[in-house]
């Protein structure tokens, strides 16, 4: 007779169903696998017998045959052993007839019949849920994981022995089973977050630095080296404001399937990304043969921090173009094409010129040419999707001295900042209640017009600067949306003058060095 | 339909331009540039002071013809020439021991008689060296003095447009053919030089800016000029190649005195201790080139800063913020967070800071270069 069991098949983020079917009937002992299985998948049939043998089950000699349905469907990935295990002992009828019907079983399996970790477990699970099944069996590993689904009956297992032990059990003591570990805490986070304290002076970037995070403005950090760049942007998560359940979502999606959760559950705060300047194409966008999310889509409602800009390829900071525009990256396949979400919030930090002093004419030895070039190497395109640009000058001495002792608790403390940059979040919440989105930078022009009104005085004012200043039309309605975002910050409900002349400081580097 | 005695002149320059001794020795021999043209192959081939490689370049040149392509091209772009042979050639020019056998220029040649301060200085300039250069090339311009200089990025250029703004004249001299502007960045200044004074080269039409022609070019910047003013140059510059040939040649090297701790004004601060004339004023150096009119005048300080706002002038400065601003900027350019730790203010924000410099920009106050804010 014919046992079939659920599992699933990773696809971009989402998952297909999967049917593995079994077999066992009277002929010569042999073990058939068959529905277009990679390499990986083809191994089960070793891993299983193995692993049945050391649980003490012998597989009798006859004709055994497997298929994963759908056949059209490639398969790949690790997570089809336990489903494979379990419906073969079900057809030996060590497991009660029926019992597997409308369970979703996904896990690895050793030799020695451990269950493993698998990736993509999250959207597994919501794939059950989405089909009307309710219980689960998974890698105890990926419980945490699979509980942020919720109204599920998730049974974690560390061994098929244990899931075959779980498998007869009924009543209160199969609750228990379920209820298991349940009261176990996540992993505690890494310590506190670096507070923006430990910056003496530098008001200028540390004020950018919040309207980026109220605003979730791209941005731009310009400065000698040495001079706090990197340590401001590994400040910034601290200040930005909480993701929310939705977001959250999306976000642990991300990393289930790149198999980044490493056991916990949710992931509760943006994440921070910072690839390193040798970081290639596919490991940015995301990529291999079945695709796997890059490092920008794992930047999704965060940050991506790239440190020393101009250092990335060209062909690596190209492909941040199409996410910047579309939000998402798009990976073609032969067989399929996978989207990853990528909504990042850009903050790239880079040296003036090669030596690293410009326009200091008494450190800088560059010539003009070489300044242009050097900042030339970051595309317009990008350049045009940056709101904020900050210049970061050297700290002298006198300033370092001069620093106020509880600077944490300061106007410009990690904490102080956070509470501003949660208010403007609130004003733009409720701004965007019927929108689609969600924060001032993400405004068209459709918005700017409903959102940004000016006096007449002040449009006037703005006609002028846009003269004065030979400003294009796109830095034009950037600072609109920084300008939008300033107000917020400091509860003004109407964008006006000082508003704009904040917000014209922070006008983008084409702008200034190559205008 | 070209003069035979320009095509066979050009001929030679273009020889010159690759063998300068043996020509100059030619022109000695031959009688100038109608000997050296005919001069038959056996000639050349006895004349003992050339080398194998002379000789036969001589004589291909020979076989090319003379160049109406050349020629063409030089009537085609409005460039005009002068010889060493002409009545024209610069006097000042002749004097020297290794004068280019002929130069090329766009716009004119400046006129025996004028007066002509070389301003010259350091690419990668600092604000100060700006000012100076803008400062002397405004004030000779405005006393009739023209200005030489390389049209190079930094001092000579910013010295070169003052002057021509100011409605003065200016020459430059180049690097390349006059007909290539270098560096592009000073394409605007290129053709007001045409229309107010001249550009002016050795090499012939179409001759690409090459590192090594810029030290060539130095001698003919001393050459042209009657007094070499040097604004800003740092310890090892390529200004003092200049200076050197200025030297040689007999021109007077003045100097701008800068502050000791910086590093562009190491440069020109040793050339004072060297003996250099120091350059404190323009009444300075009209006195040296015999100015009567206004070497009397005692130097007036306030054309020396620009203009800028003196302490007293207090319109358009009012409020706490912008009288801080003007106070900070009036030492040295400074970035906005500079500003913002220097003011002495705690309890003002950044934000109210950046509006107020935002605003000043725009009113024309303050300029912003790469972030770094002046008074203008």
């Amino acid at each position: 007779m014919v046992i079939s069991v659920c599992t699933g098949a990773l696809c971009g983020l989402e998952c297909d169903l999967v049917t593995v079917e079994v077999d066992i009937s009277n002929g010569l002992p042999q073990l058939d696998m068959s529905g277009s299985l990679s390499q990986e998948v083809r191994e089960a049939q070793m891993r299983v017998r193995v692993a049945l043998k050391n649980a003490g089950i012998a597989l009798p000699p006859q004709r055994i045959t497997i298929n994963l349905a759908p056949a059209s469907l490639h398969k790949e990935g690790n997570q089809y052993d336990l489903p494979i295990a379990l419906a073969m002992l079900c057809a030996l009828g060590e497991i009660e007839q029926g019992r597997l019907e409308n369970v979703f079983i996904a896990g690895e399996l050793g030799l020695d019949g451990e269950v493993k970790s698998i990736r993509g477990c999250l959207p597994m699970v919501l794939k059950a849920r989405e089909l009307g099944i309710r219980e689960c069996i998974l890698p105890m590993a990926n419980l945490a994981e699979g509980r942020v689904v919720g109204g599920m009956e998730l049974a974690g297992v560390g061994s098929l022995v244990e899931a075959m032990d779980y498998l007869g059990m009924k009543g209160a003591e199969r609750q228990e089973f379920l209820n298991r570990g349940e009261n176990v805490l996540p992993p505690a986070e890494s310590g506190p977050e670096p507070d923006f304290g430990d910056i003496c002076g530098q008001e200028g970037m540390k004020r950018a630095m919040e309207i980026a995070a109220a605003g979730f403005h791209n941005l731009i950090l310009i400065g000698p080296p040495g001079g706090g760049k990197t340590m401001a942007a590994k400040r910034l998560p601290g200040i930005l404001p909480p993701i929310t359940e939705e977001e959250a979502l999306e976000v642990s999606k991300i990393y289930s399937v790149a198999g980044l959760l490493n056991g916990g559950g949710l992931i509760r705060r943006r994440p921070f990304v910072a690839p390193h300047h040798s970081a290639m194409l596919q490991a940015l966008a995301g990529g291999g043969r079945s695709p796997r999310p890059g490092l920008i889509s794992r930047a999704h409602k965060g940050v991506l921090f790239l440190d020393e800009a101009v250092h990335f390829s060209s062909a690596a900071l190209e492909v941040l173009r199409q996410p910047m525009e579309d939000k998402k990256v798009l990976i073609a396949r032969s067989t399929a094409s996978y989207e990853f979400p990528a909504e990042f919030m850009l903050v790239a930090a880079l040296n003036p010129c090669p030596c690293g002093n410009y326009p200091d004419p008494q450190r800088c030895r560059c010539s003009q040419e070489q300044v242009r070039r050097y900042l030339g190497r970051l595309s317009g395109p990008l350049l045009d999707r940056i709101d904020l640009c900050v210049e970061m000058g050297r700290l002298s001495i006198k300033e370092y001295r001069l620093r106020k002792p509880g600077e944490k608790d300061g106007e410009y403390g990690s904490a102080a900042m956070r509470e501003r940059v949660l208010r403007a979040r609130k004003v733009q919440e409720e701004r965007f209640a019927a929108c689609s989105i969600s924060f001032n930078a993400q405004m068209g022009v459709n918005e700017l017009q409903d959102f940004v009104r000016l006096s007449k005085e002040d449009q006037e004012y703005m006609d002028s600067v846009y003269e004065s200043l030979h400003l294009s039309l796109r830095s034009y309605h950037r600072l609109l949306k920084v300008a939008r975002t300033i107000a917020d910050l400091d509860g003004r409900s109407d964008v006006g003058k000082e508003d704009i002349n904040e917000a014209l400081c922070y006008r983008s580097v084409e702008d200034r060095y190559w205008g | 339909m070209y003069d035979e005695l320009f095509l066979k002149r050009l001929h030679t320059a273009l020889l010159a331009e690759m063998m300068p001794r043996a020509v100059r020795r030619l022109c000695e021999t031959e009688g100038g540039a109608e000997g050296i043209w005919e001069m038959s192959e056996a000639v050349i081939g006895a004349c003992h002071f050339l080398s194998e490689e002379e000789k036969a370049e001589l004589i291909s040149a020979k076989k090319r013809g003379l160049p109406a392509e050349t020629a063409g091209k030089m009537a085609a772009g409005g460039i005009k020439a002068v010889c060493i042979e002409e009545e024209a050639y610069p006097e000042r020019l002749r004097e020297c021991t290794d004068a280019p056998y002929m130069i090329f220029y766009k716009g004119r040649m400046p006129a025996e008689e004028e007066k002509r301060v070389a301003v010259i200085g350091a690419r990668n300039c600092s604000d100060y060296g700006r000012r100076m250069a803008e400062y002397f090339g405004r004030e000779l311009a405005v006393a009739g003095v023209s200005i030489i200089s390389g049209m190079a990025r930094g001092i000579d250029g910013m010295a070169q447009e003052a002057c021509v703004k100011a409605g003065g004249r200016s020459y430059a001299l180049l690097g390349s053919g006059v007909d290539v502007i270098y560096p592009r960045s000073n394409a605007g200044l290129y053709e007001k030089l045409q229309e107010r004074g001249g550009v002016i080269s050795e090499y012939p039409p179409g001759r690409e800016a090459l590192a090594f022609h810029f030290p060539l070019r130095n001698r003919l910047i001393s050459a042209f000029c009657d007094i070499l003013l040097v604004v800003e140059a740092r310890e090892k510059s390529g200004t003092f190649i200049t200076v050197n040939y200025a030297l040689e040649q007999g021109r007077e090297v003045y100097a701008v005195p800068g502050r000791i701790e910086d590093k562009l004004s190491f440069g020109s601060n040793r050339l004072i201790a060297q003996g250099a004339g120091v350059a404190y004023c323009v009444e300075e150096l009209l006195l040296a080139l015999k100015d009567t009119e206004r070497q009397r005048k005692l130097p007036d300080v306030t054309r020396i800063t620009g203009g800028k706002p003196a302490p007293a002038d207090n319109e358009g400065w009012e409020g706490s913020i912008r009288r801080g601003v003007r106070r900070v900027l009036y030492d040295s350019p400074a970035t906005a967070q500079e500003i913002y730790g220097r003011i002495g203010m705690p309890k003002m924000k950044i934000q109210e800071l950046l509006a107020e410099l935002m605003k000043l920009e725009i009113e024309g106050r303050v300029i912003c270069r790469a972030g770094v804010y002046e008074l203008k």
